[in-house]
């Protein structure tokens, strides 16, 4: 079943339909919270509570529009309320000097990571708006106009964006092998 | 057209049209730098497609079940069924008190049974819930001690030792999550001068503003004007957000 069609069914009452989308997405939602806050249980906390807005808001959901645009609309959102809430600035919240994802809570993963990890370093020194322009764009494989859509902006600014995202990443990325 | 690296990307991005794609491609194949230009590109994009993510904790998905298991029961059974249960309890209650009173004037001896028979099944399965309740605030699992914190709230009354776990839950659970669902579920219970002191004590150990402006909500509504000193250190204090302070300055003001 594809996206669209399981979350009809959890607006139709069929709650138990949203397993199969938290399946699909809480790891992926986790990353994008992960490489925007830097904090694992904060992101965990995220993610719960994307879920529960989901559940909260299942009648809202309008069946024409994709749900993967849909609930990154509401990942940004419930982000935002997190920093409103807590009087802290978006762009305070990952400080310099301060970026090594590869903490105690992940030493597991540690080995398998490390290929991405100068990348993802290159990534976390860009600002969160090209962060977020570059996981919808190029990891979720987005369009120009569905980035616009979730994050508010017109296409020519996600073209803006996405350019100066990749222009700085290049700055920090210096793997010789690519570049 | 002039192809620069914001063209390169659109191209790799799948956004240009179909005559500026061509343009490219035809571009590409007589300029050797431009293809390495492209192929460092595809490369970085290709690294993106690709990232290895890190896995949440298990605790995430444990969490999510117990809230989407509980609209769920919500759902099939309605909000009203928890509410239906205690107002069942209270006839049953009733009904009971009037045949206790009926027997003294008469009334059918095995149907007075019957009902004490129907109270001890219900008090039964509280003192069931009970203990469920305890064995999973005592694990370890985070989404477990949410669950039996949001357990407690459907039970018309705690016992002491479910107060004194609560309690410990507001002052010591790691997540902030399990603190607030706790302090929500205290309040129902009881707001004696004893749990007035635990939530103070507690507001004056907490460091999340979250919780603070919670805790702050707590007091005003359990009337805890001993809370006001405590209310004054977060005023004072420099570190405190200014969210925080409005709350206590308002709470301060709701007290006095």
């Amino acid at each position: 079943m594809s996206d669209e069609q399981l979350m009809d069914m959890v607006k139709k009452g069929k709650l138990e339909f949203l397993s199969r989308l938290f399946d699909r997405y809480h790891t992926k939602l986790y990353n994008f919270f992960l490489r925007l806050t830097h904090d694992a249980s904060l992101s965990e906390d995220l993610v719960q509570n994307v879920f529960e807005r989901i559940i909260k808001y299942r009648k809202s959901y309008r069946g024409d529009a994709p749900f993967k645009a849909w609930m990154y609309q509401i990942a940004r959102n419930v982000r935002t309320d997190h920093y409103r809430l807590n009087k802290i600035k978006v762009d305070d919240s990952v400080k310099p000097g301060h970026l090594n994802l590869w903490t105690n809570t992940h030493h597991e993963v540690m080995e398998q990571q490390e290929r991405n990890k100068e990348l993802t370093q290159a990534i976390m020194k860009l600002k969160p708006e090209y962060r977020e322009v570059l996981w919808l764009g190029w990891f979720e494989k987005m369009n120009y106009s569905e980035v616009g859509e979730i994050m508010g902006i017109s296409v020519s600014n996600v073209k803006v964006r996405m350019h100066r995202a990749i222009k700085q990443l290049r700055t920090h990325y210096n793997k010789s092998s690519c570049l | 057209m002039k192809i620069g690296e914001e063209i390169l990307i659109d191209y790799l991005s799948g956004e240009l049209t179909e005559e500026e794609a061509l343009q490219i491609e035809n571009e590409l194949k007589s300029s050797a730098p431009l293809r390495l230009q492209l192929e460092s590109l595809r490369d970085i994009k290709k690294e993106i497609e690709d990232f290895d993510l890190f896995k949440p904790s298990p605790n995430l998905k444990d969490s999510f079940e117990s809230i989407l298991n509980k609209e769920i029961l919500e759902q099939s059974s309605g909000k009203a069924k928890v509410i239906n249960l205690k107002k069942w309890r209270k006839s049953i209650m009733t009904a009971a008190a009037i045949l206790v009173l009926g027997l003294f004037i008469g009334l059918q001896v095995q149907t007075y049974v019957v009902q004490q028979q129907q109270i001890a099944s219900i008090e039964s399965e509280l003192e069931s819930t009970r203990q469920q309740m305890k064995e999973l605030l005592a694990t370890k699992s985070t989404s477990k001690r949410i669950q039996a914190v949001n357990m407690s709230m459907e039970l018309p009354k705690a016992d002491q030792e479910m107060i004194d776990q609560l309690i410990e839950i507001i002052h010591k659970d790691q997540s902030p999550n399990v603190r607030l669902t706790a302090i929500e579920a205290i309040i129902q219970f009881d707001q004696s001068e004893s749990i007035q002191r635990a939530l103070t004590s507690a507001l004056r150990i907490e460091d999340k503003p979250v919780v603070q402006i919670a805790l702050i909500h707590a007091l005003i509504s359990i009337k805890a004007d001993m809370a006001i000193p405590i209310l004054d250190e977060l005023i004072e204090k420099e570190e405190t957000f200014d969210k925080v302070k409005d709350e206590a300055r308002l709470g301060k003001f709701k007290l006095s």
